[in-house]
């Protein structure tokens, strides 16, 4: 297939697949605690019934509430054209940034969202925004330095290279750097998404609310865009963790039909195993206090810098 | 500066890095039941890694050490602790002198200090040194002093003690797998010695504790 096709497909994998991904880990986790669970379709039923509503804007909001979605959802979705979903060669798109650049396109979401939340005017929606935030600011130096030590042992910040740079020796995946980097990133996979050591993702509403606080004062489509967008962010982590850093085989060689759609099957697969630890995590550990937080996180970066450093010194 | 490893270095090395990890954990625990389990982890990797080694050298004294490893430092001694802690509550949590952020970062710091002097060693020793393991059970051994310093609880500090055991042990046996055995035998009965003893000293501060536990309620007497 034409590469700028393949580059559409791979955008319309991470947009169209994430409510699945994100139902299929809510019905895990609902079969893990002995209940039958919701279908793992729910999450599309619920972005069409939203997607089908009334939006309601609160008084004090200005345009950026309305418009916050949008980016949002357009900033999650734009990632995807910059790693590696589908095929083992870059696409067109895959030259637009590095893996930092990804990741401060996903900042851009996590920031309108936040800015929307304050926009709102309301205590509870300000309250996530700040908490996230607060939490986005420790958890980035933490990314920086998985990034680092990614890029010195594959000797590049693109996530196509890196794919294919790790692709090539199974002894660069299992070398400790990669290792504690790996898992300093899974730590930080765990804050992002908002799972069980951070938050609990299947309460409704509580105190310790942070990522869903945020898009309180939203309704309608809105709302139903912002559901979207937090398991298209979900996708795209996933898909950095599964294709750059964990199991960097499977994705298609040749472009074509076949390989692209077995490309896309294996991905859902290591997903869906990287789900089954994250709802294993959830079910057996309890949330952190809020004031924890930051010592979870503190040991991810931790981590990461013990990968750089492994690396720097020549430990390995 | 790109370099590049082998694959049994990288599975050596990555081994190295749990343990490693293992005795960071032991900081961000503070109960005192954790601690205890930690402890039976990192001595079920180093466990590992003997038998490990014993395979690959043929070194069979070195498979019995390993054994005797696993039976004494995973089942007996991590036992022993847990009834020693039975009279008071395993979920008792330690006091911590700083908080538990700021001496994760004290650990990473003395980790780092540790990997440097592992490759400076290497480089003017002029002898034929693994980096890597010698890093890791420098990086153990200062660590397990640091956890020991940062405790103030007695539990706390015979983990602490025990966790340098092994990267003691870790050393010996990466570091210098042809080691008499008697000499690995040796340090293991040593550690026998010292936890019984220490046993004996724990619990008379916990028998002394409690007694200090009640003691502000005293002054509510009549």
């Amino acid at each position: 297939m034409p590469s700028i096709v393949l580059q559409g497909l791979q955008v319309a994998v991470v947009v169209f697949l994430a409510p699945l991904l994100t139902g299929s880990i809510a019905r895990a986790e609902a079969m893990i605690a002995g209940k039958r669970g919701p279908s793992i379709f729910q999450v599309y039923r619920d972005i069409w019934k939203f997607l089908g509503k009334q939006s309601l804007i609160p008084e004090p909001a200005s345009w950026i509430f309305r418009v916050a979605p949008y980016v949002a959802c357009g900033a999650y979705a734009g990632v995807a054209t910059l790693i590696p979903v589908l095929t083992t060669y870059p696409l067109p798109g895959a030259t637009f940034g590095d893996i930092l650049g990804g990741a401060f396109v996903l900042a851009l979401g996590g920031f309108v969202t936040a800015l929307a939340a304050i926009d709102s005017g309301s205590q509870y929606a300000h309250i996530g925004a700040s908490r996230a935030t607060m939490i986005g600011i420790l958890v980035e130096p933490t990314l920086i330095f998985v990034f680092f030590s990614v890029a010195f042992v594959t000797g590049t910040d693109l996530p196509y290279a890196m794919n294919s740079a790790l692709r090539g020796s199974f002894a660069d995946v299992i070398r400790p750097a990669h290792v504690l980097a790996t898992a300093a990133f899974f730590m930080m996979l765990l804050v992002d998404t908002g799972r069980i050591p951070i938050e609990s993702s299947s309460a409704t509403i509580e105190f310790g609310m942070i990522d869903d606080a945020r898009t309180f004062e939203h309704s309608g489509p809105a709302l139903g865009l912002f559901v979207w967008g937090t398991a298209m962010k979900q996708f795209v982590l996933y898909t950095i963790f599964c294709n750059v850093l964990l199991i960097p085989e499977g994705l298609s060689s040749t472009g074509s039909a076949a390989s692209v759609a077995l490309a896309a099957a294996l991905l859902f697969a290591k997903m869906l195993l990287v789900g089954t630890v994250v709802v294993a995590i959830e079910t057996s550990f309890a949330k952190l206090r809020l004031y924890k937080i930051p010592e979870f996180i503190a040991t991810g970066l931790l981590v990461a810098v013990l990968a750089v450093f492994a690396y720097a010194v020549g430990v390995g | 500066m790109q370099h590049t490893i082998g694959l049994p270095a990288a599975i050596s090395g990555t081994v190295a890095m749990f343990l490693i990890l293992t005795q960071l954990a032991c900081f961000r625990s503070v109960v005192i039941g954790e601690l205890i389990r930690l402890y039976a982890v990192q001595s079920f990797l180093v466990a590992g890694i003997a038998a490990v080694v014993a395979v690959t050298t043929h070194a069979w004294d070195l498979g019995v050490l390993a054994g005797v490893t696993f039976l004494l430092k995973v089942v007996f001694l991590p036992g022993y602790m847990s009834s020693l802690v039975r009279g008071v509550s395993k979920r008792v949590e330690i006091p911590v002198r700083i908080n538990v952020t700021l001496s994760l970062m004290l650990a990473a710091g003395v980790t780092g200090l540790a990997i440097l002097v592992a490759a400076r060693l290497t480089e003017t020793a002029g002898v034929f040194l693994p980096r890597a393991d010698l890093a890791t059970a420098l990086a153990i051994i200062f660590i397990g002093f640091l956890l020991a310093i940062l405790r103030p609880n007695a539990l706390a500090q015979v983990v602490a003690f025990l966790t340098i055991e092994n990267g003691l042990f870790f050393g010996t046996v990466t570091l210098a797998p042809g080691l008499p055995f008697v000499i690995g035998m040796l340090l293991l009965v040593d550690v026998l010695v010292a936890v019984v003893v220490f046993g004996v000293l724990v619990r008379v501060l916990v028998d002394g504790q409690n007694s200090a536990a009640i003691h502000p309620f005293e002054r509510l007497i009549g």
